[in-house]
């Protein structure tokens, strides 16, 4: 075909008009950018329709600038709205009305599922704000259900839901994060950056490998499960080794580390609850964890092992298994279990 | 990072009004400028806002998102604002509606636009795009996003930006091209010395 000037006027010859496009918002590789000069400069055709590109964008640059809603506009915007979904009208539209005509539309909310939305809700809405910013420590949030998630260098981290880990914005330097909860980390190996998990009283420092960390109520315990790592706070300094964990309370100068064939805590991250000769109460435990439940065991069946994996099953599923092995009785009320024989 | 709008969604869907806040306030300015870059109009734009989200409020169970929940609310304050054009047969004339326009400004009512030629051709041209194109030209222009952020919000390829940005401009090339030679005379010049 004949690549002459006037066979199409309609689009550029030799080159695609996205490529252009992303050069004129540098979107482009450095490869890309030799690639439009060299067609830029081959013909004055070229840069002539590159300008055209070029003066719409310009162009339309300042056509919206009073555009903007401040953020009284917006509070105001949300206030209307409000009282829109409250209006007696439609009461029809959301359950749980009993008294149309006369209240306000109450929004349906239990209280836990209120706080726990709202948390996460506001979590997730911080967190992109951090993200797009540049200054202030990055941060992100399991709050209702646990969370996988990559940092920067490539470790992988997952956390246990009511859990929270924030990091510097030059992570890649400095590869230190600061961890509130339960999480497990597979760290990218990197011996020149050694990187430092932050609890609120113990340091773990660590080159390339995986462990998890559990800190609730002035309590760290940690589970190596490949490489080494050393732990430090004001009294201690320990390396721990695979299939060990460490248990340190704050303020106290005893530690107890012991050797542990137990993969149970790895649940949140796996959906698998693994009982190797696992006593009930143990499972139980992370049973309670996983579904916001509380569980009561009576106290003839607290010696109870079990021998099992669930998988990705319901905790209905679970109890049911566990009472058809044990011939005990599970009674549910609430978000309550009595185990009984 | 996985703050899925699966997340969002499924909390939207409990109909819990502080998580509905911050959605709304997360969007509202955007979509708001959205739609005023369509009608042209503050009060307009901001009732079809309101409309957009008190749909998505009352039809929240029933809704279908099927590629992300910004990818919905742009798309739905995009056809309400040409629906509403349309119903309204609003769709004014260039010489009706600066009339309108300076009537207003002497009225005292600067709740309307006005424009230059040059600037209502631009953006006649711009609300003719399809509306993937429209949306995505708006996040990249009027919101400053880079591909990726757009690629993320909208749960789309970044490929798919780069075409749907390359589209734009070409159709907006196209509709302005008997414009442009007289433009490009004027204002060569002035580009080819900025860096």
């Amino acid at each position: 075909m004949n690549k002459d000037l006037h066979t199409d006027p309609g689009g550029p010859h030799g080159i695609h008009e996205d490529l252009l496009v992303k050069y004129l918002l540098g979107e482009t590789s450095p490869d890309d950018n030799a690639r439009v000069e060299a067609w830029l400069a081959a013909d004055p055709a070229n840069r002539h329709f590159y300008n055209h590109f070029q003066l719409i964008w310009r162009e339309s640059r300042h056509l919206y600038d009073n555009f903007n809603a401040t953020d009284e506009q917006t509070d105001a915007a949300w206030q209307k709205f409000r009282q829109r979904v409250q209006r007696p009208t439609h009461l029809q539209a959301v359950k749980g009305a009993s008294d149309p005509g006369q209240r306000p539309v109450r929004i349906n909310r239990s209280t836990w599922t209120r706080v726990a939305a709202v948390f996460l809700l506001v979590a997730s809405i911080t967190s992109i704000l951090y993200l797009t910013r540049n200054a202030a420590d990055r941060q992100f949030a399991a709050t209702t259900t646990p969370l996988t998630d990559t940092l920067p260098d490539g470790s992988l981290i997952t956390l246990n839901k009511r859990s929270d880990i924030s990091y510097p914005a030059n992570f890649k330097k400095q590869r230190t994060v600061r961890l509130q909860g339960e999480a497990f980390f597979k760290i990218a190996p990197d011996k020149e950056k050694p990187f430092k998990v932050y609890t609120d009283n113990v340091t773990i420092t660590v080159l390339g490998t995986s462990f998890n960390v559990r800190n609730k109520e002035n309590t760290t315990e940690i589970i190596v499960e490949s490489g080494l790592i050393r732990v430090t706070d004001s009294l201690h300094d320990v390396i721990v080794h695979p299939s060990e964990k460490l248990i340190l309370h704050k303020g106290d100068s005893s530690l107890t580390k012991e050797g542990t064939t137990s993969q149970l805590y790895k649940y949140y991250r796996t959906k698998e609850f693994i009982c190797d000769n696992t006593p009930l109460p143990q499972l139980a435990a992370s049973l309670e964890e996983a579904y916001d439940v509380k569980i009561v065991i009576d106290p003839s069946l607290r010696n109870l092992q079990i021998n099992t994996i669930f998988r990705n099953q319901s905790l209905d599923q679970i109890l049911n298994i566990i009472q058809e092995t044990f011939g005990i009785r599970a009674t549910r009320s609430g978000s309550q279990i009595t185990l009984q024989p | 990072m996985e703050f899925t709008d699966a997340t969002i969604i499924q909390l939207l869907k409990r109909r819990d009004e502080t998580g509905f806040e911050q959605v709304f306030k997360f969007y509202f300015k955007n979509l708001y400028r959205y739609a005023l870059t369509i009608l042209q109009d503050h009060d307009q734009a901001e009732d079809i806002v309101q409309n957009v989200f008190y749909k998505l409020w009352d039809k929240m169970d029933s809704l279908n998102f099927q590629d992300s929940l910004a990818a919905y609310l742009y798309r739905a304050v995009y056809n309400e604002s040409l629906n509403h054009l349309k119903h309204k047969k609003v769709k004014l004339t260039y010489q009706t509606y600066i009339t309108r326009s300076m009537k207003d400004q002497t009225d005292g009512a600067h709740r309307k636009v006005m424009f230059s030629e040059l600037e209502r051709r631009l953006q006649t041209a711009i609300n003719e795009l399809p509306e993937q194109c429209r949306t995505i030209f708006q996040m990249s222009r009027f919101e400053e996003l880079r591909y990726l952020d757009i690629a993320h919000r909208l749960g789309i390829s970044v490929k798919t930006v780069e075409n749907q940005m390359g589209k734009a401009l070409k159709l907006l090339r196209t509709k302005l091209i008997d414009y442009l030679p007289f433009l490009v005379l004027l204002l060569l010049n002035f580009l080819n010395h900025r860096p």
